[in-house]
């Protein structure tokens, strides 16, 4: 059986998941169905790296457009494919474990998510094996509507009436210029696929038609300003959904983008320094609005925009790179923005997978009613924390590799920069430097009011360690976070090639520089993290031994003098990002308001106020960006449009005086020759 | 005085444009007539009218077609249905008088107005094998009872309206009925769905329904 | 064959009108249907044979002939399910089957004329038909809508015969006048172009109600809003299709003559003003039959741009009303069963249907899908067709236009599906949970005019395929 039968095999068996009786057996089989297609598809990825060949079959059925569905899978897709297949595996063993225990409304409920679960699977690897415009985006919008299923599940809540709607709208708009952008591709070439990119670029102006890709796989990818959806969508999925919403699919956004990279041909000095600084400008916002967030999900989401503004500025300085035909750049860019995509889907799988183990248990991703869950979910934590490291790019893991790539490529082009060129650069590294502190920040923020301290309600009380299925997972994409982080020269080989076909430099011309010096130094850095982490287990291994000799006295956490602490007393979400508003409060749109609770006017406390009466306090951010771009401009369409809707009047004699007006206008229309 | 009558009698052609020029007035008159018992004369008068047009233009169809469309104008024009209307006035206490949404003398004005931009249209096409009276006032006859439709109020008026704009198709057929006989026919099949259908089943209904006829209570159906 | 079809649905039908057992009724009906789905069979085996000298099956007609066999027999069964949870009395059955069957055989006689003025009386006959059934309730609503649509319907059938002897006084100089499209066909290139304009301006807009689209719409909404569930699906169905078919039919006679471009520009001036009028109404109704009657209309404007652009788009109009039919057919089927259980058709009385009935809330979550032209159903490649088209004879505008008024209708239609679903349950007293006795199998029906949706639209079935080509040569354009 190959690939393609395979494919096709599982895709349309998935609808046998409505036939099965138990909710477990039906997240078994969705397991099933997807592993079969991962083991394949990751063989033939393999095979497409090992043997630099594209892979190329036809699918046995084709649609009204006539010519027959081509999969096309070269480096590229392949890599994307890999990214998929780890994020699904990891989330599809979560399912066994977290559908279990949820409270479906019925048996139909968790058969439409499986399903839609499945599907999703089947047209992402659609997406990215096909290069020819219909079947591209019959694919692309498979995508979106299987995931809105997704979003659906456990939906009887009102917000998901709006959020739901926001993103098919959000994605349809997506849809609606990559569709123009093949348009206008078919008008110049005749032909509606990737391949015409080629002839287009070559004879066209570059720089519109890119834009255009640009704006929309960017919607899907979540850079600012087409972000306002990625935090939403999040929030309202469940977090399984979350975590394949997140970590995979906007990398589609990502492969999309570098898909027609692929094919441009001039002007990428232009659009390389434009979406350098888009990309800053996305991560610093995206980061900046993570830190205010109480709703886990909303935070990750962030911090995912965030990290697209990562991946999007090492394509930005491959960009710069090509432009000006510095390899070590080249290199350095886009291997950084690639490594960085495969790591941030790993971690970020980790995250939702993790936050979804904490949303089972307490029935809530609101921070502010979590703390201490560590006592109870001791492994889930452990797990979550290793999870924020990553993301805060602390080695040994993966996250710090692909940051120092990206750092490492914008110090090589210090080395013989003129003023401009090195104040440029600098501004670029303050960028970075800040994003990746305030990504520790936040995260930190995240672990400690969550997992650390004592409950801030009594929902952690109920807690219990999740089970296996949800477990594993985890551990798994640990092992290959660590690899990763630990043996980054695995990985530099394959992709330095893959970066060749994309900026099309010939392999040698990478062999010996850079690809070579990146393994010379990354393999130091290697060695001395695995003796770190040796030395570091020993001491644990030794004070466990320790432990065991003395007994162990457990006590309250000394609680600076009061004598009645509450758990209240602690930092909560906001405080803790307080000192952040100074500089960021015009972007953020924070707002408090302390109130009293009984008249509901603005009053602080006086000072000579001795026994304060009760008092409210509210913290709320909001996104700049949507309200002044999408809500009130679209809430004002929406508005207009109604104002037209006055041609159902009831009445006989109006209807037929449209008719009249209708024969009357074309034949005065004929009759002075506009038609 | 008498010899005049004969002659025109014989003249075909005059009579039928005298004929046509008769239906032209009544259409004109229609639209500033006051009385709903007045509009029911003019139909009576209009399918006088169109029985003797369709006596003298359809002479050489054979016969039984000719003895249907004849019969048809004659008993269904001419009786049946006016006598319908005025029982349906009767039966639901409709008002004597016509009800209109913008003042008599501008539709008087307008359809003046169209017949002579459709005479002058059907002057500027230039062909031959048109008759252009027939045209002309048959296509006025259209327009006049859609306006008709459109500025009476009451249901009575919306009834008036669609039967003279039947007799304005019909008598557009009649034009080339000669070489199309079948096409008469159907017309015709319009008139009877009309009468049977609209007056004697739903007109009824909805007087019962609604207490009067008044167009403007049926106007709940709307966003 | 085809005589003999229209002879006993007559007897079929007074024998339905006038029997008054219940079992006999409906397998009178039953009958009908048989004979139907033989007329079909029978035509398939002769296509493109003149039959009783003014009938004949052509590609297009033999199209929309298999799907008024499917929609008829869905209707049927939802019908009878209609009527039995309503314990209607038996004078109001009989109606409403009289009605049915009469819809269904002026219907085919539409179809398979091939003498515009017997398709004419065809037509007017479906009006009767329709009004029929769409007094079904009695209430004044019904009446309204009655009233209403056969009124302005009988305007507007009036206004395409003036048209048609328009058609008429244009062949006067020619000579002969013989009404067959094959004639009309091989003569209109020799007529003066002015009476071909005027003929299809006037024909176009009589027969706009039928299909519902700008300038005579408004009736349509009405009829679909008030009249039974089942008849709704066959109105946006089957008589959606009529109208097209009406239109087509000139639209393929005048193909070859000079005022092609002419015809063109005035369809899809009707064709965006429709999709205008019901993006702007879907932003505003509450009531759910009204919305679905909007999106018809969108639907229908969306055929008509299709038809008007030429090249792919042919293809595309008659794939896109083949799929709407399905879909449209099977979302009317399932709010039948929404009123059943909220006992209203309006927003703020409906919510969390996804609790009381999930099969029926997939079906509605399916149909959404579909009704959007989102992947993987088939309307997703019929719209990308009509928009390649459009691409392709570079009329950008109207191509923005549509876009931007389709997001629009995403929104809307979103919003108003997942409110149904997903919503909070109304409190109000006529709703309880365990209304209507909904019981699942009733949904079978719609699970498989969906499951065909997706099929004629992922996987070409050659036939089908073989069908709209061969539809798509009759208008032979060069």
């Amino acid at each position: 059986m190959d690939f393609i039968q395979l494919f096709e095999g599982v895709t349309l068996l998935s609808v046998l998941i409505f036939f099965i009786p138990s909710a477990h057996f039906r997240a078994i089989f969705s397991f099933l169905a997807i592993s079969v297609m991962v083991v394949a598809s990751t063989q033939v990825s393999w095979q497409v790296f090992a043997s630099g060949e594209v892979f190329s079959a036809p699918l046995h059925f084709h649609f009204w457009a006539g010519s027959p569905i081509i999969f096309v899978i070269d480096k590229l897709s392949a890599f994307f494919i890999v990214i998929t297949n780890l994020a699904f595996l990891a989330v599809s063993i979560y399912n066994i474990g977290y559908l279990g225990k949820t409270n479906p409304q019925n048996k139909v409920e968790v058969s439409l998510h499986l399903f839609a679960f499945n599907l999703l699977y089947s047209s992402l690897l659609a997406v990215l094996s096909t290069r020819e415009a219909l079947v591209f985006l019959f694919s692309w919008e498979a995508m979106v509507v299987t995931s809105f299923m997704l979003m659906l599940y456990q939906g009887i809540a009102t917000k998901i009436i709006k959020v739901a709607t926001k993103y098919f709208v959000y994605m349809h708009i997506c849809l609606v210029i990559l569709l123009i952008g093949f348009f206008v591709l078919q008008e110049k070439t005749g032909a509606m696929s990737f391949d015409a990119l080629q002839t287009y670029f070559s004879s066209q102006p570059n720089i519109p038609l890119f834009l255009i890709f640009f704006v929309g796989f960017g919607i899907k990818a979540g850079f600012m300003p087409f972000h306002t959806w990625l935090p939403h969508a999040d929030a309202a999925a469940p977090p399984n959904a979350a975590a394949i919403m997140s970590g995979v699919m906007v990398k589609m956004g990502i492969y999309g983008i570098l898909r027609v990279l692929s094919y441009l041909q001039n002007d990428f000095l232009y659009l390389g320094l434009g979406i350098f600084i888009l990309s800053l400008n996305t991560a610093l916002f995206g980061i900046m609005h993570a830190i205010f967030q109480r709703d886990i999900r909303k935070k990750l989401a962030y911090s995912t925009i965030e990290n697209i503004g990562i991946i999007g500025s090492g394509i930005g300085l491959g960009m710069i790179g090509i432009a000006l035909k510095v390899n070590a750049l080249v290199v350095f860019g886009f291997m950084g923005a690639l490594l960085h995509s495969f790591n941030h889907s790993l971690f970020k799988v980790l995250l939702f997978l993790g936050t979804g183990s904490v949303f089972q248990q307490l029935q809530t991703a609101d921070i502010e009613k979590m703390g201490g869950v560590m006592k109870n979910m001791r492994q889930t934590g452990v797990l979550y924390l290793i999870g924020c490291l990553a993301v805060a790019g602390m080695p040994p893991f993966n996250g710090f590799i692909s940051e120092f790539l990206l750092y490492n490529g914008l110090f090589v082009t210090l080395q013989n920069a003129g003023v401009y060129k090195a104040t440029a650069v600098l501004g670029g590294i303050l960028g970075l430097v800040l994003t990746g502190g305030l990504s520790l920040f936040c995260f930190t923020k995240l672990f400690s009011i969550s997992f650390l301290g004592t409950a801030r309600s009594n929902r952690p009380q109920y807690a219990k360690e999740v089970s296996f299925f949800m477990l594993a997972p985890q551990y798994l994409i640990v092992v290959v976070m660590l690899l990763v982080g630990l043996y980054p020269s695995l990985f530099v080989q394959p992709i330095s090639v893959l970066v060749g076909e994309v900026a099309h430099i010939a392999p040698n011309a990478l062999e010996a520089y850079p690809a070579q010096k990146i393994k010379d130094f990354l393999q130091p850095l290697s060695n001395f993290l695995g003796i770190f982490i040796s030395v570091f287990s020993i001491l644990l291994v030794i004070k466990y031994i320790q432990q065991n000799r003395k007994s162990i006295v457990y006590a309250p956490t000394w609680g600076c003098g009061y004598t009645a602490g509450t758990p209240k007393l602690q930092y909560t979400s906001a405080s803790f990002a307080d000192n952040l508003l100074m500089f960021s409060g015009k972007v953020i749109g924070v707002k408090k308001k302390l109130r009293g609770t009984h008249n509901n006017k603005i009053m602080a406390i006086d000072e000579e106020e001795i026994f304060p009466t009760a008092r409210s306090f509210k913290v709320s951010s909001s996104d700049v960006v949507e309200e002044y771009i999408y809500n009130y401009p679209a809430a004002g369409l929406v508005h207009f449009l109604k104002k037209a809707a006055v041609v159902q009047t009831g009445n006989i004699q109006t209807y037929l005086l449209y008719a009249f007006l209708f024969l009357l206008s074309m034949v005065i229309l004929t009759v002075l020759n506009i038609i | 005085m008498f010899s005049i009558i004969t002659s025109i009698i014989n003249d075909n052609e005059v009579t039928v444009n005298m004929m046509i020029v008769v239906f032209a007035i009544t259409i004109i008159y229609a639209s500033v007539a006051e009385r709903v018992s007045t509009h029911i004369t003019l139909l009576v008068l209009q399918g006088i009218v169109l029985f003797g047009i369709a006596v003298i233009e359809l002479k050489h169809i054979n016969f039984a077609n000719l003895a249907f469309i004849l019969s048809e104008t004659l008993i269904f024009k001419a009786l049946v249905i006016p006598y319908y209307l005025r029982r349906i006035v009767i039966r639901n206490k409709i008002s004597k008088t016509v009800d209109t949404i913008i003042p008599m003398y501008y539709t008087l004005i307008i359809v003046s107005v169209a017949v002579v931009v459709f005479y002058i249209f059907a002057y500027s096409l230039n062909d031959t094998h048109l008759q252009i009276k027939y045209f002309t006032v048959s296509i006025s006859a259209i327009f006049a009872g859609i306006l008709l439709i459109m500025t009476h109020r009451g249901i009575i008026g919306h009834m008036i309206g669609y039967l003279v704009i039947e007799n304005g198709i019909f008598l557009l057929s009649l034009a080339i009925g000669s070489e199309m006989p079948m096409i008469v026919n159907t017309a015709i099949l319009m008139d009877i769905l009309v009468s049977v259908l609209i007056l004697g089943v739903f007109v009824n209904r909805i007087g019962s329904e609604f207490s009067t006829l008044q167009i403007t209570k049926l106007s709940e159906l709307k966003d | 064959m085809v005589t003999t079809f229209f002879v006993f649905s007559v007897i079929l039908g007074l024998a339905i009108y006038f029997t008054r057992n219940k079992t006999m009724n409906y397998a009178l009906v039953i009958l009908h249907l048989a004979l139907l789905t033989t007329l079909n069979i029978h035509e398939y085996a002769h296509q493109d044979k003149l039959e009783d000298r003014f009938f004949r099956a052509d590609s297009l007609g033999f199209i929309f002939f298999v799907v008024l066999t499917i929609i008829s027999s869905t209707t049927l069964i939802h019908s009878y399910i209609y009527n039995e949870k309503r314990k209607e009395s038996m004078r109001k059955i009989a109606l409403h089957n009289v009605g049915f069957v009469g819809l269904i055989t002026s219907i085919v006689g539409v179809l398979l004329s091939t003498h515009i003025g017997l398709m004419w009386a065809f037509i007017e006959a479906t009006t009767l038909s329709v009004a029929v059934l769409i007094y079904h309730d009695r209430d004044r609503l019904s009446l309204e809508a009655t009233w209403k649509y056969i009124f302005v319907a009988s305007v507007g059938i009036a206004l395409a015969f003036t048209g048609i002897l328009f058609l008429g006084i244009a062949f006067q100089g020619a000579g002969n006048i013989d009404f067959t499209i094959d004639a009309i066909k091989q003569s209109a290139g020799q007529l003066d172009p002015i009476w071909l304009k005027v003929s299809f301006l006037f024909v176009l807009t009589g027969f706009s109600v039928k299909m519902g689209i700008v300038p005579l719409f408004n009736v349509d909404i009405d009829a679909k809003d008030v009249s039974p569930s089942p008849i709704g699906a066959m109105f946006s169905s089957a008589l959606l299709n009529v109208g097209f078919v009406a239109i087509f039919r000139f639209y393929e006679c005048f193909a070859q003559t000079s005022i092609l471009e002419w015809m063109n520009k005035v369809l899809m001036i009707s064709g965006i003003l429709s999709i205008f009028f019901a993006t702007v109404y879907l932003l505003k109704v509450q009531n759910y039959k009204r919305a679905f009657a909007y999106s018809s209309m969108e639907h229908a404007g969306i055929a008509i741009i299709a038809l008007a652009t030429g090249g792919v788009g042919y293809f595309a109009a008659i794939l896109h009303l083949v799929l709407h039919s399905f879909t449209k057919a099977s979302i009317f089927y399932q709010i039948g069963q929404i009123h059943r259980v909220y006992q209203s058709k309006h927003e703020t009385h409906l919510g969390g249907y996804f609790k009381i009935n999930p099969y029926g809330a997939t079906v509605m979550l399916l149909a959404l899908f579909s009704v959007l032209a989102m992947p993987p159903f088939g309307m997703f490649i019929s719209e990308f067709l009509t928009f390649k088209a459009l691409a392709n004879k570079g009329h950008w505008f109207i191509l923005m236009t549509m876009l931007v008024l389709l997001s629009f209708i995403v929104f809307s239609l979103t919003r108003k599906f997942l409110v149904l679903l997903f919503g909070e349950m109304p409190t109000h007293k006529k709703f309880s949970k365990n209304n209507g006795g909904i019981h699942p199998a009733e949904t079978i029906t719609q699970f498989i005019l969906l499951g065909l949706v997706l099929y004629c639209g992922v996987v070409q079935p050659d036939m089908l395929k073989t069908y709209i080509e061969g539809a798509v040569k009759l208008l032979a354009v060069k």
